[in-house]
């Protein structure tokens, strides 16, 4: 879409796996939204199951175009088992919690631990980004109430890339998320356009062979 | 119009004659129970609610409000919080559009506070019962459905015992195994479908399955019309065939969002990327049926109609994942008691043991692995060692020695045998 409206055709692009883990009603959705819409709605409902969204970002003026595929799992615990199907085929997993909820950020350690056992077993990479939202539920001046506990946790764990305080209602930093992802994605990543068509049916053909549908674990 | 306003009267004389055989039997038609105040009164006697049941509900609810109020949320039942951040979510499309004659005027915190008793009671209610995030949107179409919250209640326990207990076990297994069936009936409708479905988890269909199509379907009237359809067939298995239904039904559409997203050729290629797959999997519905679509009362018709057709030829009983279906699930034994509830929960029960077995088991055999690798280590090196002896001993002994090796190599030897 965003391809039409632009002069120059792009030359290279790349798909760009996110999933969004933490726990219920911390703000996954409400960010997702804002990436999208920059919108925000205090009414949106509960995510059951996971909720996918694709966002089309041009980029170097243009040349290349980045493909941001975003899963927005569901937060209540009984369907942490579903999770796995989500963060599969990850590039990066975004893990939020709500800064004036305590338990919130103990959901996130849990996903962090999912996670790094995930990425031993595999032997893939997956890139891990720390949020911690509703920030604009702090009073100025003012640092988050267990904001010891949350420093100590990541000096501990080297494998978080970044961490980030954010407001999806206020619209803080949520821009500068989704952009240091953009900016950190590997040149490596990008195949030329022209390509396309031929590259991804040896990709989904692969990808059909590694799947398998049977393979939630519940 | 004037079928219409026939039915309307046809189904109020049966009403008022309390004439529950010809309600139960009455021919289901593209206007569903026609309007809010025939459901309000028909829904409850076609979920089973007899005079008898309802007095003991009437009860039962005295008894578990006086509860409520002596008890804080957190104490009365274990999910209090995880309802509490639902219904503070609760009022969306489904709220918007519906006619809501009974609450003209009333604000929205008060049908929260309403909303949230309601979920709190009947949890309390049934013993052994987890909340699930869906639920809440049933129980919202309970409470915008009836004028009063005994009555909202009354037939939120009904339906919650014989439409949604599988989904309110301590975990999602049952609920998982009862997903699979969907894929099942495609495959023997429309093979070519099949193939593009199977390719993922049928995960997509959760959320309308455990809301009973209220978090998926954003018209109220839409969703009425299908619950209409469920009860009047008083049929557990028959949103498995609506989901089924909705599938065939928008499957052009499907098929074309998957090619436009995958295959910027044109041409038409069934391997598609899985998780792209299951993203229009899990939207179509909204997509197709929203707020916005003309006309979806007839497509709703159809796809009931539809799924009508599907139930006849495709029984579920002939479906190879059927046998995996729990027997206390309501797929499998359609009374919605409170026992059947409990045998269900011990179903699931034995089910969780016997994973952690499996678990455990997997775990010992990794260990015994393990263990055998290093065994035949220590074996090897007693072998070399032993051939070391055995040529030593050959020679003159020297030093006296080698009698030392001889019983270092026995007591090895030994301690091997019992750690065998
Ligand atoms: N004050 C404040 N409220 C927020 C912010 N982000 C989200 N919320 C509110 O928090 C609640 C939960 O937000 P959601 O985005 O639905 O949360 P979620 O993490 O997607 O929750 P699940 O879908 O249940 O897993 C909503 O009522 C939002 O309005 C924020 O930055 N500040
Ligand atoms: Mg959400």
């Amino acid at each position: 879409m965003s391809q039409q409206s632009l002069p120059n055709k792009p030359l290279r692009s790349v798909e760009y796996k996110i999933v969004l883990l933490g726990e219920s009603s911390v703000g996954k959705s409400s960010i997702l939204e804002r990436l999208q819409n920059n919108t925000f709605n205090e009414d949106k409902s509960s995510t059951i199951g996971a909720a996918f969204i694709s966002k089309k970002i041009p980029i170097n003026e243009n040349k290349d175009l980045i493909n941001l595929q975003i899963w927005d799992t569901a937060g209540q615990e009984r369907f942490h088992n579903l999770t796995p199907l989500y963060y599969r085929n990850a590039n990066c997993a975004i893990i939020v919690f709500d800064l004036i909820n305590l338990d919130s950020f103990k959901k996130a350690e849990y996903w962090i631990d999912q996670l790094n056992n995930y990425i031993e077993e595999q032997l893939i990479g997956i890139e891990i980004i720390l949020v911690g939202n509703k920030c604009d539920l702090i009073n100025e001046g003012e640092e988050c109430s267990y904001i010891n506990i949350i420093n100590e946790f990541i000096s501990n764990h080297k494998e978080i890339k970044r961490y980030l305080q954010t407001s999806a209602k206020e619209n803080i930093n949520i821009s500068k998320l989704f952009q240091d992802i953009i900016d950190n994605i590997d040149d490596e990543m990008f195949h030329p356009i022209e390509e396309e068509n031929s590259k991804n049916l040896i990709d989904l053909k692969f990808k059909k062979n590694s799947y398998n549908s049977t393979s939630c674990q519940c | 119009m004037t079928i219409g306003i026939d039915v309307r009267n046809e189904l109020l004389m049966i009403l008022d004659a309390n004439d529950i055989v010809r309600l139960k039997n009455y021919p289901y038609n593209d206007q569903g129970l026609v309007n809010d105040e025939i459901r309000e009164r028909a829904w409850p006697i076609l979920l089973g609610i007899n005079r008898f049941l309802d007095s003991y509900l009437n009860e039962l609810y005295k008894q578990n409000v006086i509860d409520w109020m002596q008890l804080d949320p957190y104490t009365f039942h274990k999910d209090a919080d995880q309802v509490q951040k639902d219904v503070d979510r609760s009022f969306n499309t489904l709220y918007n559009t519906s006619s809501c004659y009974h609450d003209k005027g009333k604000s929205v915190e008060d049908l929260k506070k309403r909303l949230f008793k309601l979920i709190m009671l009947v949890l309390k209610a049934i013993p052994q019962s987890n909340y699930y995030q869906g639920y809440h949107d049933v129980a919202l179409m309970a409470l915008l459905h009836f004028s009063d919250d005994c009555s909202s209640f009354k037939f939120l326990y009904m339906l919650t015992l014989k439409y949604l207990r599988d989904h309110m076990m301590s975990g999602i297994h049952p609920t998982i195994v009862q997903l699979n069936l969907i894929p099942d009936i495609i495959k023997q409708i429309d093979f070519q479908f099949y193939l593009t479905v199977q390719r993922v988890n049928p995960i997509y269909a959760l959320s309308s399955i455990i809301s009973l199509f209220t978090h998926e379907i954003e018209n109220y009237q839409d969703v009425s019309i299908i619950w209409d359809s469920i009860f009047l067939n008083d049929d557990p298995q028959l949103p498995i065939y609506l989901y089924a239904a909705l599938l065939i039904y928008y499957k052009e559409d499907i098929i074309m969002d998957l090619t436009e997203i995958c295959d910027s050729s044109g041409e038409i290629n069934f391997d598609f990327d899985v998780d792209i797959v299951h993203s229009v999997l899990s939207k179509f519905i909204k997509k197709n049926l929203s707020i916005n679509s003309i006309d979806s009362k007839h497509e709703v018709y159809k796809i009931i109609q539809l799924s009508f057709n599907l139930r006849k030829s495709v029984p579920m009983s002939s479906l190879k994942s059927f046998k995996h279906i729990y027997k206390n699930s309501f797929l499998k034994c359609t009374s919605g008691s409170l026992t059947v509830f409990q045998s269900l929960a011990d179903e699931y029960h034995r089910y969780e043991m016997k994973q952690l077995r499996k678990k455990k088991h997997g775990a010992l055999i990794k260990r015994n692995k393990n263990n055998m690798i290093s065994l035949l280590k220590i074996s090897a090196g007693v072998g070399i060692l032993g051939i070391i002896l055995h040529v030593t001993f050959k020679q003159p002994t020297r030093f006296g020695i080698e009698s030392n090796f001889a019983k270092a190599y026995i007591n090895l030897y030994q301690s091997i045998r019992e750690y065998i």
